[in-house]
């Protein structure tokens, strides 16, 4: 491990076994909502590539929470006694990571969507591109249920033609910022409008941002984002918009 | 008299019931229950003595008094709406402070030592 010496809020590490170089100190967050099935084989392989690993449980059940207290070995599990929402639980984290010195925040999703394994890239892309934000966009077509490829579009649309930025899935759940430029990208929204809002921020403060393409795995078309959620969201950009 | 008098007033004697209950449980304070039960016979007695708002409808040009009655009705709950939708927020926003700080306690000191956390190799 190679120190670059800025107290300790940066420093190098080798990853013997992924050879995935890390400069600076990057924190996963996990929102979690009865979600443990997935959960274990996602934060082994995330630690991997990140340095720590922080879990919100949103008032999840006993079960499910107690299952999450035996990560605690590994990760940082914290609780929020009542559901309060993905938008809440995220900021939550959030502001967990910031405190514990986190200088890229990587956001994904406890059911076994996103690969961990893409993590590097994502990263990688925040170097490399000199950008704010990297937006992990899943690939449209394949496996992407019909519905949600036409709210996407639809979304991008709207976004770009009400925040003057176009990013191809605004929905996705899976993101890598500097934590620097939270206090230009933190939502209000409680539950799934952050992620839009998380978009629409970053239009507004022109963040620089880009895109990177990531493999996504459908496990459960029931969950995640409905129609209603959908209108919701839009209403809330026509607000964001006009206020 | 007609059905919707009688309806009206079933209504207020109804209300003026619950606001006596809820002052009796100290859910409501003097002033408070007394405020609310001057509202229920004042609707008694517009809704028996529909002459006595003529000054009123004269004034504001409204046809009967019943009209009034809506009118009023329809603006008071805009109010209610409004003021419930700010108090919703306020609330949502206080349970998620302390949601929040109950989770980051005792998490947000910090790793101690550098490096201490770092990835499993």
């Amino acid at each position: 491990m190679v120190l670059l010496g800025h107290g300790n809020a940066y420093f190098c590490c080798q990853n013997a076994d992924t050879g995935w170089n890390m400069s600076h100190r990057i924190t996963a967050i996990i929102p979690a909502f009865n979600e443990h099935e997935r959960i274990v084989p996602i934060v082994d392989e995330a630690k991997r590539y990140v340095n720590e690993v922080i879990i919100v449980d949103d008032g999840s059940d006993e079960d499910s929470y107690r299952f999450l207290e035996t990560l605690k070995d590994r990760t940082i599990v914290l609780r929020h006694r009542i559901n309060l929402g993905k938008g809440s639980a995220l900021r939550t984290g959030i502001a967990a990571a910031i405190a514990r010195h986190a200088d890229v925040i990587v956001l994904m999703d406890a059911d076994g969507q996103h690969k961990p394994s893409d993590i590097p890239r994502l990263v990688e892309a925040l170097e490399e591109k000199q950008v704010d934000i990297v937006f992990g966009s899943r690939k449209i077509g394949g496996s992407m249920p019909a519905a949600m490829r036409l709210g996407n579009h639809f979304f991008s649309v709207a976004t770009n033609l009400l925040f003057r930025i176009y990013v191809s899935d605004t929905q996705s759940g899976f993101r890598a910022f500097r934590a620097a430029v939270y206090p230009k990208l933190e939502w209000q929204s409680p539950r799934y409008a952050a992620e839009t809002e998380m978009v629409v921020n970053a239009g507004k403060h022109r963040l620089r941002h880009c895109e990177v393409p990531i493999d996504t795995i459908y496990h459960d078309k029931y969950k995640g984002t409905t129609v209603f959620d959908g209108i919701r969201i839009f209403l809330s950009m026509l607000l964001w918009r006009f206020s | 008299m007609i059905g919707i008098q009688i309806v009206a007033i079933l209504f207020a004697l109804w209300m003026t019931y619950f606001t006596f209950l809820h002052y009796r449980r100290h859910e409501f304070g003097k002033v408070e229950a007394v405020l609310w039960q001057v509202l229920w016979l004042g609707l008694v007695v517009v809704v028996i003595f529909p002459h006595s708002v003529q000054f009123v409808l004269n004034t504001f040009k409204i046809s009967r008094t019943f009209d009034l009655i809506v009118i009023i009705g329809i603006v008071t709950l805009f109010g209610v709406t409004f003021r419930n939708y700010v108090i919703v927020k306020r609330t949502e926003r206080k349970v998620e402070d302390l949601v929040r700080n109950d989770a980051l306690r005792g998490h947000v000191d910090g790793p101690t030592k550098q490096g201490e956390d770092a990835p499993h190799t």
